[in-house]
């Protein structure tokens, strides 16, 4: 364990860290801008789900793209983006969990993950992309704290200032 | 590890409060519709519609004098029996199903001419000739002004009941 956070303290791991954290910023801004506009719509996919009540959904439509959002800010400004990685992998993992009942259920649903911007069924390339986002917000939790650490791991910054 | 727990419950509680200024000033997120479990999805474009054509009267006639139609009437069994084109078969289609038995009349080197009267734009004749043709007839119409417009025309018809009724309700 301790090798693998030695390697995330290299220039090699502070650049993978960066690119995966820009990759998860990049996809939950995605697909949290079309949700905090249409937060009715993004309640009924919610519903589709039938795993909560209509309030229930109601309740996470109105907050999960403002975490989503958060999350995404977070990790583009490498202000507590272990902290955000940690969220994003997290929210990752019951996104797949609900799309996983859908297969298994044979509900036949638009997965509603970015919204309406786009259409997607909630299907195994879904949980393919959520497997992949998670593996990359593992390794976003696992790099350098903050985004001047990193540009300084990377040699962009004379002096990293808490590393 | 506490340091992200701390950083994730930071965020947290931002993006709650942002979210509850969001619900406050335009109210709580309203699914408007409840929609369905399975197929979901909303219909795009139109639908398909089955292929069938329009004969004149005339036309049809031609057909019935050289033996190359089937006739198939779509009416109710009162008005086969009060009167119908010479030998046509009478199809009830009042359950929504094709009979299999008016199928088998079908034969690649007969046009299938359905008819009924005028009521609703040959309303049953129309739906008879899409089902058959959904079911796989080639070459099928609808017969111009029905029944009513034969008669006028003075061309062949019989009355009676039918004498082989294909009936959908005794479709398996």
């Amino acid at each position: 364990m301790s090798k693998l956070l030695g390697f995330f303290k290299s220039p090699l791991g502070a650049c993978l860290t960066l690119l995966s954290r820009l990759i998860v910023a990049t996809v939950f801004a995605f697909a949290g801008w079309p949700k905090l506009l249409e937060p009715d719509a993004f309640a009924e996919s919610i519903l589709n789900y039938n795993l909560v009540s209509p309030n229930a959904a109601s309740l996470i439509a109105s907050f999960l793209p403002t975490l989503e959002l958060t999350v995404a800010a977070s990790l583009l400004s490498g202000v507590g983006a272990r902290g955000a990685s940690a969220l994003a992998a997290g929210m990752l993992s019951m996104f797949s969990l609900a799309i996983g009942q859908a297969i298994f259920r044979g509900i036949d649903i638009d997965c509603g993950c970015f919204g309406d911007a786009s259409s997607s069924s909630a299907d195994w390339t879904g949980l393919v992309r959520n497997a992949l986002l998670i593996l990359l917000a593992l390794v976003g939790m696992l790099g350098p704290a903050t985004l001047l650490n990193t540009l300084g791991l990377l040699g962009l910054r004379s002096k990293s200032p808490r590393e | 590890m506490r340091s992200v727990v701390k950083e994730a419950g930071v965020l947290m509680t931002v993006s709650v409060v942002t979210a509850t200024v969001l619900v406050a000033i335009r109210g709580p997120a309203q699914p408007t519709v409840q929609a369905a479990a399975v197929c979901g999805a909303e219909v795009q474009g139109s639908l398909p519609v089955p292929a069938f054509l329009w004969i004149a009267p005339k036309d049809a006639q031609t057909h019935h004098q050289q033996g190359t139609a089937l006739f198939l009437d779509a009416r109710s069994d009162r008005e086969f029996a009060l009167g119908h084109i010479a030998g046509a078969f009478h199809v009830s289609i009042d359950h929504g199903v094709l009979p299999t038995s008016a199928l088998d009349l079908v034969r690649d080197d007969l046009v299938v001419i359905a008819y009924c009267d005028t009521s609703n734009g040959c309303a049953r004749s129309t739906r008879l000739a899409g089902l058959l043709s959904h079911a796989g007839a080639a070459s099928v119409r609808v017969l111009e002004g029905g029944m009513p417009s034969w008669i006028d025309l003075g061309y062949a018809a019989e009355a009676g009941p039918c004498r082989s009724c294909l009936d959908s309700s005794k479709a398996p």
